[in-house]
């Protein structure tokens, strides 16, 4: 009898639940529940009760169309909006820009921190002061290129789910990957060599003279900066 | 088991028919069906549902709800004077419809 409900939930889930029309549902299954019974009086098992009265249920929407009850629409298979052309010409443009702004606002900070050290070793307090207000006008850039990404990314956030892509798009999008393949591998590379020669900076600096500490810090900061630049332009 | 196209302007007929011998619910129509044909016919439920929708609509019957034993709310529906005349017209309608299709009708 429970498969029966089910059955009944299922062919009224998309219907609107309106007073009328859970009366007709609690009416049919009034119905299929005395059918049921009675075939199982006749002698017939569970599972043959129940396959008949299935079978002999009908079709809904016959029902609902006498009614005058158009079916609601369930927003996750009928909207999944298309996409084309255009949608795809504006969200890869975007992403390029995306990754070059990030990028560039990362690098901009680490670039502030390593001018803070030059500068700092170079005209001592003052030297300071205008380091910081450099590091403080790079983060303030940074951050802003990062609110004007996210903002801008906003608008492409119904691509996060389902959407319709017409085959030959999907097909020139996965050439065009295929093209970029080379540059991402080169650009990773470059930003894992860059990473591991790094340190390169700050030992070599130290080895030739402990006061250039500062400039082979700044020099690491710098090639940090380059590599984590790559990282995200290429991602 | 007959197709369901060649029932279909008839099953309003069937129903008032039924109607005709005093008040009735869902499965009962439903059961007398399949046993006055002896299973010839066996109508779908949305298909006598639907046409109880569409003979109230037209007036040809009444709906009264009525508490079951069970506890459970049944439709009860009583045929209407105009619903016997439209039966009545469809009676004329299918001997007209019998003569003319048996016309092309050959034993073979």
């Amino acid at each position: 009898m429970e498969t029966i409900v089910n059955y009944l939930d299922n062919m009224f889930a998309a219907l609107p639940k309106t007073s009328r029309i859970l009366r007709l549902k609690e009416e049919l299954l009034a119905t299929m529940e005395e059918k049921y019974l009675e075939l199982k009086r006749e002698g017939k098992s569970e599972n043959e009760a129940i396959g008949i009265v299935i079978s002999e249920f009908g079709n809904i929407d016959e029902l609902m169309r006498e009614m005058g009850i158009v079916r609601e629409q369930n927003p996750e298979e009928e909207q999944i909006p298309a996409i084309g052309e255009p949608e795809i010409e504006a969200y890869l443009g975007f992403k390029r820009r995306f990754g070059l702004l990030v990028g560039l606002g990362v690098t901009l900070i680490l670039a502030g921190a390593a001018l803070l050290l030059v500068l700092a070793e170079r005209l001592g307090g003052f030297g300071t002061v205008i380091g910081l207000i450099a590091l403080f006008v790079s983060i303030a850039a940074a951050v802003g290129m990062f609110v004007y990404s996210g903002v801008k990314a906003e608008q492409f956030r119904y691509l996060k789910s389902d959407f319709y892509m017409p085959h030959e798009i999907r097909a020139s999008l996965m050439r065009r990957r295929e093209a970029f393949m080379p540059s991402y591998t080169f650009a990773l590379t470059a930003g894992v060599v860059l990473c591991v020669l790094s340190p390169a900076a700050l030992i070599g600096a130290l080895a030739a003279n402990e006061s250039l500490a500062f400039y082979g810090a700044a020099g690491t900061l710098l090639t940090i900066a380059g590599a984590v630049f790559l990282f995200i332009y290429a991602g | 088991m007959i197709s369901s196209d060649v029932i279909r302007g008839y099953i309003d007929t069937i129903i008032l028919c039924l109607l005709l011998d005093g008040e009735s619910y869902g499965y009962e129509i439903s059961k007398k069906i399949k046993q006055m044909t002896d299973g010839m016919y066996v109508m779908k439920e949305t298909t006598l549902y639907s046409a109880f929708a569409r003979l109230e609509k037209n007036g040809y019957i009444v709906p009264t709800y009525r508490e079951e034993a069970n506890g459970r709310q049944r439709t009860y529906y009583r045929i209407t004077p105009a619903g016997a005349d439209y039966y009545r017209q469809k009676c004329i309608e299918w001997k007209v419809t019998r003569h003319v299709v048996n016309t092309f009708i050959r034993e073979m």
